[in-house]
């Protein structure tokens, strides 16, 4: 179970997430809201990015405390990932796989579904912003975490890739690994139990 | 003086001035502020004469006015690429020499606080018949002038191009990269030009302290050359920083523990310290101390990159921050109590990292 306790953010003055308690047991999260209402921020507190007040915990441990035991169980993507223009997707994929400790089966399958061989070998200076975002999403499932967390994973990905990222969805949430996302569109994944709905409003983020 | 000229004093010369307001008032105390008044000339005199006779000293007022070159260089190219200096990009349509000497008079007036006060320098070291320090100081601040307006005239007329020189051939490194890889070829694929100026300047300046003649074996003569030649890497530092801020920012997310990311920003930082251990090795410095130098080189370069985990980071504080940093090393290594600093480097150096790596976000 992922817990938040007593979390609190923001920029200066400007409070942007204050949140008392808050826990996502198992399953699919889906977290609506407006423009700059504070999901990204959210996603990047629990992927392990950004500073902020409080706790934050996944079962007992803790992102303050264990960074880097609570760093393992989790995997967060950016809505717009950047990554060094001169390494190769390949690069990339190397080191989170050492990193992460993913098998050479699962990063073969992962470049095999997504349809990424014929462009990893090259630099990601030479990618569009869909190879970038793809390229993500394969890290993203790369190891063993117990939350992925994907900040609009739907955009700039093209139609073809995105029923094969609900399969992948399906499948690893399957195996028990829980997701966290934030969308402009429903996650509609036949077969699995529909997602549970949240809304970051105000500051505060309750579920739907 | 030219309309070009005008403008660029403007939008330059004088955001230059303003934005370094702090640092000037506090070089000119320093100068001016701590002697008696009817003291000064003779405490400059003292000053400038001990500057012309002694290369070490010379050196390190040359490595001094590099580090301002460098500094006034990224102000501008900073400059150059601000939204609002765009239109500046329209002064490549200028012929080649109108450009090159409206950008001349624009660095010379950046550089003017070094120029005033080497002109006592050149007066006083003719009238004392020092002509070879004398002409060096001419010859150094020409080249500076000179190459500083060159690699903004070729920024201004090539904006798109990366890399102002291509010294380097792009490098494929054939195995997985290591973390240790990324920001290596960050500098070399992406700032060819300043790792060139860096360490050959860095080499150099241990080759030149080396020069020195002594009746003993002395490891502060290469430690003090280390120095200098460290100063000069405060740029690379800074480029790195910012490289981290803007396309690693995955790695904070990675399961890596803090003694790992420290180990492997002191390994980029050894690695990079390479051509400097060759020329300490080549100059016939003993195997003990120069074991100690490239641990207390390593250390120096990993504090001023630890130091920069904050929310606010720019150049100004960086510069000023490294050049402090430089001057109670040299007060240090003099007194031969380098092994204490090195110490004291990597222990602090460390603890900035763990108080520090998770704990900031860079603002804007």
């Amino acid at each position: 179970m992922l817990s938040i306790h007593k979390l609190k953010k923001q920029y200066g003055s400007h409070l942007i997430l204050e949140i008392d308690q808050l826990q996502f047991d198992s399953g699919l999260f889906w977290i609506q809201g407006l423009n700059g209402s504070g999901k990204s921020t959210l996603l990047k507190i629990l992927g392990g990015i950004i500073p902020f007040k409080g706790e934050v915990q996944i079962d007992s441990t803790s992102l303050k405390k264990q960074t880097t035991e609570y760093r393992r169980l989790v995997s967060y993507v950016e809505a717009e990932p950047l990554y060094p223009p001169f390494l190769t997707g390949s690069d990339l994929i190397s080191f989170y796989s050492a990193t992460r400790k993913a098998s050479k089966e699962q990063l073969n399958q992962l470049i095999e579904r997504f349809n990424i061989q014929s462009f990893v070998q090259n630099p990601i200076g030479t990618y569009s912003s869909g190879m970038v975002k793809k390229l993500s999403l394969v890290l993203a499932f790369l190891g063993n975490p117990k939350y992925i967390l994907l900040d609009e994973p739907l955009v700039t990905i093209d139609k073809d890739s995105v029923p094969i990222l609900l399969e992948l969805v399906k499948k690893y949430s399957d195996e028990g690994i829980n997701f966290i996302f934030t969308s402009h569109q429903a996650f509609e994944v036949s077969g699995l139990a529909p997602s549970q709905e949240l809304e970051v409003k105000d500051t505060r983020v309750c579920f739907l | 003086m030219l309309p070009v000229s005008k403008v660029l004093t403007r939008v330059i010369v004088k955001k230059f001035y303003e934005r370094n307001a702090g640092l000037f008032f506090f070089i000119f105390y320093l100068m001016f502020g701590i002697v008696e008044p009817n003291q000064i000339f003779g405490y400059h005199q003292s000053l400038i004469y001990g500057t012309l006779s002694s290369t070490v000293f010379l050196l390190v007022v040359m490595g001094v006015w590099c580090l301002y070159a460098i500094k006034y260089l990224r102000f501008i190219l900073v400059e150059f690429d601000q939204p609002q200096n765009k239109f500046l990009l329209e002064l490549s349509k200028l012929s080649p020499s109108k450009l090159f000497w409206s950008i001349l008079l624009t660095v010379t007036l950046v550089y003017e606080p070094v120029l005033i006060y080497s002109t006592f320098i050149v007066f006083l070291g003719f009238a004392a018949h020092q002509y070879w320090p004398t002409i060096a100081v001419i010859v150094f601040h020409s080249t500076i002038l000179i190459s500083t307006s060159f690699l903004l005239a070729r920024r201004l007329n090539l904006p798109h191009e990366k890399t102002i020189f291509s010294f380097f051939p792009t490098v494929r490194w054939p195995w997985p990269k290591p973390v240790p890889i990324f920001y290596i070829s960050q500098l070399v694929n992406q700032l060819p030009t300043v790792l060139f100026f860096t360490k050959a300047f860095s080499v150099f300046a241990i080759y030149g302290f080396m020069q020195i003649p002594l009746d003993h074996y002395e490891p502060r003569v290469a430690l003090l050359g280390l120095l200098i030649g460290l100063m000069s890497h405060s740029v690379i530092i800074f480029e790195l920083r910012k490289f981290e801020e803007t396309y690693l920012r995955f790695l904070r997310g990675m399961p890596i523990s803090l003694p790992e990311r420290f180990l492997k920003m002191a390994l980029v930082y050894s690695v990079l310290l390479l051509p400097e251990i060759g020329m300490l090795a080549l100059r016939g410095v003993h195997i003990l101390d120069l074991t100690g130098a490239v641990i207390f080189a390593t250390g120096y370069l990993t504090l001023i990159h630890c130091k920069l985990f904050q929310s606010e980071f720019n150049m100004d504080k960086h510069t000023t921050w490294t050049l402090g940093l430089f001057l109670i090393s040299f007060i240090l290594v003099l007194f031969k109590i380098y092994l204490i600093e090195t110490v004291l480097m990597w222990g602090l150096a460390y603890f900035w990292l763990k108080r520090d790596y998770y704990g900031y976000e860079v603002s804007g």
